[in-house]
């Protein structure tokens, strides 16, 4: 038996295929798989001359599931509870993106009070998803305490919407044409209650994080990203708003009831770590606004269609629906041939767009600013592999 | 008597039966603002013109059919949405297509997906290994489609014109530049 005890360097098929610069006197570095702030199971190759960044690619897939296979074998409500497994932290966009696609492609109606109650437990997910990211975002800084902060609220509101659509994280709540449940007096006291409750919470935020200057020198002038790169690589969401386009799907491509709310859409043109930040810290507050107009002008009816087909059939064709989600434009491409599945659904993960600038934007950046703008780009592994 | 009451009872039945049959069958708004077919070879001028309209790459999607792969290309606008979508097929047996890579950098990551599902190659891309999927996967790729349950492209997209249009024409300049979707919303 012939043993080669001999070291082996060259690294797995990712490191031999990664291409670095011309320069000899350069390290070959891997950030994770493991990494903490790669926020899961991201790895990023990097070459570096001393703490400088010269090149990074970051190698995805190490949590690929191959939901676009899944959605093919399974029947319409079978993959109702996949899409919300895609990004766990906004899971309700999801499952909405999944059955609202279906929906256009039937030509389905949905009773004005389940749109309304989307649009409310959708923007409350949305508040959670940007929590959470705040926390972590700032436990990658350094500061521990925001975390604990972040959660009480978070748990308050998942609290809220367990009770009604029946889990803490991975939602499957929407059905095609409605809700699976109504909303009632208690929660709608509740969601009051917590909004009341958030609101000057946002200001305490603001004295004890964002003005604190120590997290200022890690995001200001940080990770720049002109609004034109973001074009290029088709990043949306808060980080293109923090670039300075004011683009949200819910006011350029209106969906659901969103057109009869009065909201802003944040932008900052700073284009750095802290536009991207300050966006997510007013968007939850605009969240809070649409949820208490939402509930000011809840209407009665039903919350699915009393015909809504259980086992839908869509004619064969095809369609686009786009909706924003708390990273950006998630999209769903469903070809259908008339059958019980779909021939083919193409999932838009606005993580995957916004990761792909990564490469071009570390360029020449120290190691932890690039920790830095990992975060503000907020990333969510398993959307991004699916 | 009965005879006599029971036959118009019948009749309205059937009309009713043909108009659920009709109702639910046409999507009001498909979320395409702009829907045309492309020549492998012109795709470049027609995505450069994209590129100069300031419109932005959503994705690039792929659905596999009897004619071969349609490789399908999402973009949108920021400052005036509507959506744009570029359908190019290209045979099974030799699965080639250029790279859009360098008008769209953001690209790249989307063509590894397609190399990875459907085994279609981007010449021209300057890093294709697979992106998702394992190096080491072995076997087809895996949303290819057994010959049995293909479809063709009358069966999928039934009542749309699939005769490509040049990017070069008045027509594809004129529709990419009126692009929008409040348009096509109030015409639906």
């Amino acid at each position: 038996m012939n043993l080669d005890l001999r070291l082996d360097t060259s690294g797995d098929f990712y490191a031999r295929k990664f291409q670095p610069t011309k320069r000899e006197d350069t390290l070959i570095l891997n950030m994770g798989p493991q990494h903490p702030s790669t926020h899961g199971v991201l790895r990023i190759i990097l070459e570096i001359d001393g703490e400088y960044i010269l090149r990074a690619e970051p190698v995805l897939g190490y949590i690929h599931r191959m939901h676009e296979k899944m959605a093919e074998v399974m029947s319409y409500p079978q993959y109702l509870p996949n899409p919300a497994r895609t990004d766990y932290l906004h899971g309700l966009a999801w499952n909405w993106a999944h059955v609202a696609a279906v929906e256009r492609l039937m030509g389905l109606e949905v009773p004005e009070r389940a749109e309304y109650i989307r649009v409310i437990t959708c923007e409350l997910n949305r508040i959670t998803s940007h929590l959470l990211w705040w926390g972590a975002y700032l436990l990658d800084l350094g500061a521990f305490t925001p975390i604990m902060y972040a959660f009480d609220d978070r748990e308050r509101i998942q609290d809220i919407l367990q009770r009604i659509t029946g889990s803490r994280l991975t939602y499957c709540y929407y059905r095609f044409g409605g809700v699976s449940n109504d909303i009632d007096d208690r929660f709608i006291e509740e969601t009051r209650k917590q909004c009341s409750r958030m609101k000057p919470r946002f200001k305490m935020f603001k004295d004890l994080v964002t003005d604190n200057f120590i997290l200022r020198k890690r995001v200001e002038e940080i990770g720049e990203i002109p609004a034109d790169t973001c074009r290029k690589y088709g990043a949306t969401g808060p980080v293109l708003r923090g670039s300075g386009v004011p683009y949200d799907v819910r006011r350029a491509e209106p969906y659901s009831v969103y057109d009869r709310f009065d909201f802003n859409i944040p932008s900052y043109d700073t284009c750095d770590a802290m536009g991207r930040y300050l966006v997510r810290m007013d968007e939850m507050q605009e969240s809070i606004k649409i949820i208490e107009q939402a509930l000011d002008t809840l209407p009665e009816g039903d919350y699915i269609m009393p015909k809504a087909p259980k086992k839908p059939k869509p004619p064969a064709g095809d369609v686009y629906f786009a909706l924003e989600g708390a990273r950006g434009k998630i999209g769903f491409h469903l070809v259908s041939d008339g059958d019980k599945s779909p021939y083919r659904l193409k999932l838009r993960a606005p993580g995957f767009s916004n990761l792909s600038l990564f490469s071009e934007v570390s360029e020449g950046v120290l190691i932890a600013d690039a920790v830095s703008i990992l975060g503000s780009l907020d990333l969510v592994i398993p959307e991004i592999d699916r | 008597m009965s005879e006599e009451n029971a036959k118009p009872e019948k009749a309205p039945d059937k009309e009713k039966e043909v108009k659920k049959k009709e109702e639910p069958q046409v999507p009001k708004y498909t979320g395409y603002d702009y829907d045309c077919f492309l020549a492998p070879q012109e795709l470049l001028k027609a995505v450069t013109k994209l590129d100069h309209a300031d419109f932005f790459l959503e994705d690039v999607s792929c659905v596999d059919m009897q004619e071969g792969f349609q490789v399908v290309y999402h973009f949108d606008r920021f400052s005036q949405p509507g959506r744009v979508v570029l359908r190019v097929m290209i045979s099974r047996e030799n699965p080639e297509i250029p790279s859009i890579y360098d008008i769209f950098p953001g690209a790249a990551w989307h063509e590894r997906e397609c190399f990875d599902f459907f085994g279609v190659c981007f010449t021209g891309h300057p890093n294709l290994i697979p992106l998702l999927l394992d190096p080491e996967h072995q076997g087809p790729p895996p949303l290819l489609k057994e010959e049995t349950a293909l479809k063709d492209l009358n069966q999928l997209y039934p009542d749309r014109v699939h005769t490509p249009v040049s990017p070069d024409s008045e027509e594809f300049v004129k529709e990419i530049n009126n692009c929008s979707n409040q348009k096509s919303r109030n015409q639906s």
